[in-house]
């Protein structure tokens, strides 16, 4: 309905509104005037007023409703809409995912250590030398990694296979000094081996888990004559 | 007691504003206000109570839902009734097409137009009985008869006692055509109820 079509002259509407007792003065003394004028008007304007009461009385009349726990219910559903049940499915998955055994296949992982250890011993002979040297150890070390890695798994959990592959190996610091070697290397994995800042010793060689992604190996020993 | 009205108001204003960033507390505090007036206002629309609870609860969630599109927080009461008004009108048009859909099906010829809907609201049964409570459930049936915007109109300032700025806030008008809405309301019933008045 648009504005244009309210019609202010409307004698009824003039008894609406008295109703609402907005009328000015003015608007008052015609409406007085047309009453007085029309006994027709004056019953209309009495029905009017019946219907007012009966309108309030309508507003105080409805049924009885708990609202002790309508906040509760409001609270409830806005935890369990779609949109929200999607996130707890999705935060789910990812307790799921985090709380999945870290199981793989030990073999092969030092197999692969070994083969990347090859690949690097044959970049520099000096490199080679220590890697060489390291080679057994480490892949010992790696071993008794694995195996104490897998200390942590949930020994109810079947084992599985293949869970872990080796990203890379790269050697990020050499130290030389006074006759002692030093030699640390990162081993990347393609996801969590273990969340731990534990380290193993095997032959001089450490294996320390430093963050999520990757394990540090040093080794320090007694460097051979040049 | 104006001291104690802007403080109550602050405090709502500041209850939006947390329950815009997500403080549910906040969020459960303005429900405890207004829960009353939008059950009762759900309920004037749709004349059942449990439809009404299940319709205001709703929109209590859409409101949470999009409280970051009301610019300005002092403006949540009008802005509430308004989700719940457009929400109990909507669910009376599905509530009205199943259920004349229903009748038609009853009736067996499958047509549209004059549906059951009419005949059950004609004015003969309205006429029942100039008992109160007859009285009542004549003005609900008139109600439902009455033009969306009259109707709202009616509900929020005759039976619900809201202010007309409140009103044309709510119903997105003027003030002035609140009034004219209220009178048109009026008229309407009153040749409704003609036996009870």
């Amino acid at each position: 309905m648009r504005s244009e079509e309210i019609n202010p002259n409307d004698p009824m509407f003039l008894v609406s509104r008295n109703l609402d007792g907005e009328l000015t003065g003015a608007e008052q003394s015609r409406l007085a005037k047309l009453l007085s004028e029309s006994p027709e008007m004056r019953r209309e304007a009495e029905k009017y007023c019946e219907l007012n009461e009966a309108l309030k009385s309508f507003g105080c009349s409805m049924p009885d409703v708990d609202f002790g726990d309508f906040s509760d219910r409001v609270r409830q559903s806005l935890g369990s809409s779609e949109d929200d049940a999607q996130l707890v499915e999705v935060d789910q998955a990812i307790q799921s995912w985090a709380s999945k055994p870290v199981v793989f296949d030990e073999e092969r992982f030092t197999a692969g250590v070994l083969e990347q250890i090859g690949e690097s011993r044959s970049s520099t002979s000096r490199s080679r030398s220590i890697l060489f040297r390291i080679g057994m150890p480490f892949a010992a070390a790696a071993a008794v990694a694995l195996v104490w890695i897998g200390g942590f798994r949930n020994e109810h959990q079947p084992r599985r296979v293949a869970d872990v592959q080796i990203g890379g190996i790269e050697r990020v610091a050499t130290h030389i000094s006074h006759g002692n070697t030093r030699l640390a290397s990162v081993v990347s994995f393609d996801r969590t081996p273990v969340e731990t800042d534990r380290s193993t010793r095997s032959g001089g060689i450490s294996l320390s888990f430093v963050g999520s992604l990757r394990a540090e190996l040093t080794s320090s020993e007694v460097a051979p004559p040049l | 007691m104006a001291k104690a009205t802007d403080a109550t108001a602050q405090m709502e204003v500041d209850d939006v504003v947390l329950a815009r960033d997500g403080d549910a507390e906040a969020f459960s505090r303005l429900v405890r206000s207004y829960q009353r007036r939008a059950v009762s206002v759900a309920y004037r629309l749709l004349s059942n109570i449990e439809d009404a609870t299940d319709v205001a609860q709703d929109a209590f969630v859409r409101a949470y839902r999009n409280l970051g599109q009301l610019e300005d927080p002092t403006r949540f009461g009008p802005w509430l009734m308004r989700v719940v008004s457009n929400l109990s009108l909507n669910y009376r048009r599905s509530r009205a097409a199943k259920k004349a859909y229903s009748l038609d099906e009853l009736a067996g010829d499958g047509t549209e137009g004059d549906g059951g809907i009419d005949r059950l609201e004609s004015k003969a049964d309205l006429n029942v009985s100039p008992q109160s409570e007859e009285l009542h459930a004549a003005i609900s049936a008139g109600m439902e008869r009455l033009p969306d915007k009259q109707r709202l109109a009616l509900i929020l300032f005759s039976v619900e006692g809201m202010a007309q700025k409140e009103v044309a806030e709510i119903l997105e008008c003027s003030v002035e055509l609140v009034k004219w809405n209220v009178f048109q309301a009026r008229k309407k019933l009153r040749e409704m109820l003609d036996s009870f008045l």
